[in-house]
């Protein structure tokens, strides 16, 4: 009885104190809806060093962020406050002056034998710093730093996992084009560092990062058979997957790295099969008079999606991962191919084949939400960046005498192309490491 | 070391300073809601709008930004400039995206702020002001 009164007594307070503090105008609520989707100006400040490093460092985390159509560097030319100490806090105003909305500032100093690289990011307009850390390395390494540090600041400041310190591997072509000469390539995102797997004597194709990056599984075409290969990265060693009567191609990782999958050609048909690793046992997924190729996994290992001219032509289709509940999910005009699952696995990525035109795009696992990100002369083969927001691809553009890799992001703008030696094809981005 | 060796020896030690103190982000259960609310616009507020909007820089196509609504409540002088800290409260979608839109949208209002051309006779319609940041993409 005497709880009941107490409580009673508190919510004709708590009803006192509302009326109180009730203001005497009303608030207006304003509904925003439009933004402005430029990329958000930043400057980035040279590292302190006392060598060239901590510029160089800059430079690539400006062109990393600049690249990812996100951010917009600002020109150093406009700095008014020259940093001299990064531990201390700027003076804001200069650098909202010249309207940028984030600074990056920090340090690069070499220790027995190390570089010691430093960072604080700082919140212009909120007067705050976001985020400050260190990292240690090799000097040698330093690019793989730069990225590490602008992958810090794109996820700060997007809420997506970067993409930058992540590397590719490719198909680079060579020579004339009736005798043209594959090697396999791989080279850090944005075109640095690239160097040659293979020295050129079998034309290979398709190769494919495993989940943890230390391994590629392509085909190559060695002692006259196409062949799906594994290759280590770190020993150059290379293996033979399964020793099939057939041609196998088209070779991709399970999620989980346990598993390659593949198509097996056989009298005309081809099917796809998955083949364990560890116990070197295959498993055939369809089995159909047609031919079914370019399988990928979505994210999660649970459902495959491949390509198949059963119906007539290419289209896509999905099925579990065990093979069972095969159904086609392109229905618009002209043939589908490469699907090519997201690794937010919301999306799969694909070609598309109409009149004389190729087209890359995207659509739901369920085959809704079609949509074209780009379209032109000869293009293939879409890979998606390990956050799921930009996809490398390659296009032979009309008149070239060979093709080259370019990315673009989801939303369909900010269309690249990646700089690589020579030609190049077939490009597979790697997983980011966590 | 080669390139290809995914083990470079690199390392994070440890965070320096402070991490991330900028925008107050609470949940939308705990914010008070204001007594009097009532939508009310006049050209006072369209052109703070406006100034609010341009400045409203955002990453297209995050993950999930659809669903993520983000209000933040300021209170203005009769300058224009803001007083003391606007609070902001943001809903949906999942984390990250909703950090970094919840961090947007205080950028966005503070470029914009002060907030010039107010009529000072209307400032009861001006003074206290609830955004409600919501991507139409």
């Amino acid at each position: 009885m005497i709880r009941k009164s107490f409580v009673r007594l508190l919510v004709v307070l708590a009803g006192l104190m509302a009326v109180a503090s009730t203001p005497a105008y009303a608030v207006v609520e304003l509904n925003i809806n439009k933004g402005n989707v430029q990329p958000m100006p930043i400057a980035i400040t040279d590292l302190l060093s006392n060598d060239t490093l901590g510029p160089q460092i800059s430079s690539v985390i400006a062109a990393d962020l600049q690249r990812s159509g996100l951010f917009a560097p600002i020109n150093k030319q406009a700095f008014i406050e020259k940093i001299t100490n990064p531990d201390s806090t700027p003076r804001f105003q200069d650098w909202t002056s010249i309207n940028a909305q984030a600074l990056v500032t920090g340090r690069v100093t070499q220790e027995g034998g190390r570089l010691r690289a430093e960072f604080r990011l700082w919140d212009t307009f909120g007067n705050s710093q976001m985020i400050g850390q260190q990292f240690f390395a090799q000097p040698d390494n330093w690019r793989r730093v730069a990225h590490i540090i602008a992958d810090a600041i794109y996820q700060k400041i997007t809420g997506e996992k970067g993409y930058f310190d992540t590397r590719v591997v490719f198909v680079a072509e060579s020579g004339p084009k009736t005798a043209r000469k594959t090697q396999l390539g791989i080279m850090d995102q944005d075109g640095a560092n690239a160097r040659m797997l293979t020295d050129g004597s079998d034309l290979v194709l398709t190769p494919r990062f495993s989940p943890n990056r230390q391994e590629v599984t392509y085909m190559s075409f060695a002692n006259q058979q196409p062949r799906v290969y594994l290759l280590q990265l770190q020993t150059g060693q290379r293996e033979l997957v399964g020793n099939f009567p057939g041609m196998t191609f088209s070779p991709r990782f399970s999620p989980d790295g346990q598993r390659v999958i593949m198509s097996l050609q056989q009298e005309g048909n081809a099917n796809i099969y998955t083949m364990d690793l560890r116990s070197r046992t295959t498993t055939r997924l369809t089995s159909t008079a047609a031919i079914d190729t370019s399988p990928s996994y979505s994210p999660d290992g649970t459902q495959v999606a491949f390509e198949s001219d059963r119906g007539g032509q290419p289209q896509i289709y999905v099925m579990n991962a065990d093979g069972s509940n095969q159904r086609r999910i392109s229905f618009g005009n002209g043939s589908y191919s490469t699907p090519v699952w997201s690794p937010r696995g919301d999306l799969i990525a694909f070609t598309k084949r109409a009149g004389g035109n190729f087209s890359i795009g995207v659509m739901k696992p369920d085959g809704s939400g079609e949509r074209i990100l780009t379209s032109g002369s000869y293009s293939e083969g879409p890979t998606w960046a390990p956050n799921g927001r930009v996809i490398m691809f390659f296009r032979a553009p009309s008149g070239a005498s060979g093709p080259q890799i370019y990315s673009i992001d989801l939303t369909g703008y900010n269309e690249q192309k990646i700089p690589t030696p020579g030609f190049a094809s077939d490009p597979a981005w790697s997983p980011l490491l966590e | 070391m080669t390139n290809h060796c995914p083990h470079i020896g690199l390392s994070l030690l440890m965070a320096l300073g402070m991490m991330l103190t900028a925008p107050e982000v609470t949940h939308a259960s705990d914010a008070t809601a204001p007594a009097a609310v009532q939508p009310h616009e006049n050209s006072a507020t369209n052109s703070l709008r406006e100034d609010v909007a341009k400045n409203w820089n955002f990453p297209p196509g995050l993950a999930g930004s659809k669903h993520v609504r983000v209000r933040v409540h300021l209170k203005l002088n009769r300058s224009g400039e803001i007083v003391g800290k606007p609070k902001v409260t943001v809903t949906g979608g999942p984390k990250g995206t909703k950090q970094a839109m919840a961090a947007a949208a205080m950028r966005a209002v503070l470029r914009a702020a002060p907030f010039k051309n107010l009529p000072i006779d209307q400032y009861d319609t001006w003074k206290e002001v609830s955004l409600n940041f919501a991507p139409a993409l």
